[in-house]
């Protein structure tokens, strides 16, 4: 080539890495992405095919993705090769480009392809696309259309359309990786809003102000397994539920979500907490799965007279602050095993009569396990502690709870689910005919 | 988290080191789902260090529990720290599982 000849190849070269990075540029769709590229690169070397093999990490194979010329159909998704078989696997295991001049007289040239597909392979430029150093495939362009071999020249630009090749596949890839971890970030948003929408979203009335209600579930993850409820079992009864499946995350939610319809079905059908509890019991124990089980407190309140009738299956004690002693009880005496273990369980009823300005406490050990950055636990004791100075309403108690709970994680991060449900027995109120009584 | 096997003539010890938690779990369930076989039955989980269990933990034991009951086996825990021990008897668990003091004592009549 004379001088004016090497300057107009150069320019011919320049133009078409220019035209690379404008098709790359153009679209993030990777299969398109390296067809455009190797149709380009084809028509730079004026070759008769091409292809791309990527490295498939799993197996440990090269898959051709990409085939251009007169056997794509034959070849494209079909061929595979081992790192270290034929050219291209010389190429993915050594990492360097190589031109074979002439594929009848090199050993490593892997005849099986022409065999297949009638295709006569004569030459080869070959290199690999690397990202970061590390080899995630090859790319190859096949004969010169001028029968002659391909040139240094060829190699250099090549080289250069692969270096290029190799950073647009991994900014795809990276690509559709976001796509997808975005996709299952909307997927557990809205699974984290339905399982929320099984929670009561309002409290029970109390429609002569003698009970104050109120529960709150801060899942650790999206999803979690803790679950609290109600169910107005008749004019004078509320039903009230708080429990905790064993894991966290999806499969715990998704057992969560079935123990609440199971237990607004028996709620209705069960004469008292105990039968609740059995009912529940068996109903578990029939889709036993990995051991999965749930504690749970189930108590029934009189919404006239203040009196509890409580059942436990193997959860936390309820804690009870009573007004006339200004102390917190640890309800504990009567628990049983949890749920969905073993059938034929004796649940007990403990039952507890609530006076004015009394209040009951039920919660999960998300609360009393939350950690801090000593990984010391929040425990029971403090708990307790704040438990004694009880706000009036039970929104303000289990918010204060909470306050404290955040409070002593400081930045560490949430490890369980934080389920709180608390119950105050009002002050007796005067009515309107005492009242008057009274002012006159 | 590690664990550790010993086989004897007719049950199967395993010993367990570390957390058993959400992460760990999976690897002790494959490991006592191999072990627990109609030809061996009866499992011994020495849980001495065992420095922390969460309820993934222990549903990976009841789910081993509920295995050899169906086989007609035994599964016994021994050597429980006290942080262990307070997880099964919150959970009233220590009425459901056979738990034992020592290895000596877990090992008496099998």
């Amino acid at each position: 080539m004379n001088e004016i000849e090497q300057l107009q190849y150069k320019l011919k070269n320049l133009t078409s890495l220019i035209d690379v990075t404008s098709i790359i540029s153009s679209t993030l769709d990777l299969e398109e992405l390296m067809n455009l590229v190797m149709e380009k690169a084809q028509e730079v070397m004026s070759a008769e095919a091409s292809s791309i093999m990527l490295l498939n990490e799993e197996s440990g194979m090269l898959e051709c993705q990409i085939a251009l010329g007169s056997v794509q159909e034959k070849v494209k998704d079909k061929m595979q090769l081992k790192v270290g078989q034929g050219i291209a696997g010389w190429v993915a295991q050594t990492g360097e480009s190589v031109i074979v001049p002439d594929v009848s007289t090199d050993t490593r040239f892997f005849s099986d392809v022409d065999q297949n597909t009638g295709f006569k392979t004569k030459s080869i430029l070959a290199a690999p696309l690397k990202v970061k150093g590390k080899v995630i495939g090859v790319a190859e362009v096949i004969n010169r259309l001028d029968s002659l071999p391909f040139t240094d020249e060829n190699l250099e630009i090549f080289t250069t359309f692969c270096r290029q090749v190799a950073l647009a596949i991994e900014n795809a890839r990276m690509h559709r990786f976001m796509l997808e971890q975005q996709r299952m970030e909307q997927q557990l948003e809205s699974a984290h809003q339905i399982q929320q929408s099984f929670m009561p979203q309002s409290f029970p009335d109390s429609e002569n102000d003698k009970y104050l209600i109120y529960g709150t579930n801060i899942p650790a993850t999206a999803v979690g397994g803790d679950l609290f409820d109600f169910v107005e079992i008749d004019s004078d009864h509320l039903g009230i539920v708080l429990g905790d499946v064993s894991g966290k995350g999806i499969p715990a939610a998704l057992f969560m979500a079935r123990l609440i319809s199971d237990f607004r079905y028996y709620c209705h059908i069960a004469e008292n907490p105990v039968e609740l509890l059995n009912f529940l019991n068996d109903a578990l124990l029939k889709r036993s799965h990995r051991g999965m089980f749930v504690t749970l407190v189930f108590m029934i309140l009189n919404k006239e007279t203040g009196h509890l009738i409580i059942s436990n299956a193997g959860h936390l004690p309820p804690l009870w602050y009573r007004q006339r002693h200004k102390k917190v009880e640890i309800v504990d005496l009567f628990s049983g095993i949890p749920l969905g273990i073993m059938p034929d369980v004796d649940y007990n009823e403990y039952m507890i009569q609530m006076e004015p300005g009394d209040a009951l406490l039920l919660f999960t050990d998300g609360v009393t396990e939350a950690k801090n950055s000593k990984k010391e636990m929040f425990s029971l004791n403090r708990l307790i502690d704040i438990f004694k100075k009880p706000k009036k309403k039970p929104q303000l108690i289990i918010d204060n709870i909470v306050k404290e709970v955040r409070g002593f994680q400081g930045t560490g991060n949430q490890h369980d689910d934080i389920t709180l449900l608390a119950v105050r027995w009002q002050e007796c109120k005067k009515s309107k005919l005492q009242q008057l009584i009274q002012s006159k | 988290m590690e664990l550790e096997v010993i086989k004897k003539e007719k049950f199967s010890i395993l010993k367990l080191s570390g957390d058993v938690d959400l992460y760990s779990s999976p690897q002790v369930r494959k490991k006592i789902l191999s072990l627990i076989t109609k030809s061996n039955k009866n499992l011994l989980v020495d849980l001495a260090e065992v420095t922390y269990m969460d309820s993934s933990g222990v549903a990976t034991l009841v789910e081993a529990l509920q295995l050899t009951n169906k086989n007609s086996g035994t599964l016994r825990l021994y050597s429980l720290r006290d942080a262990i021990k307070d997880v099964f008897e919150l959970s009233r668990l220590d009425k459901v599982f056979n738990i034992y003091e020592n290895e000596e004592q877990a090992f008496e009549g099998m």
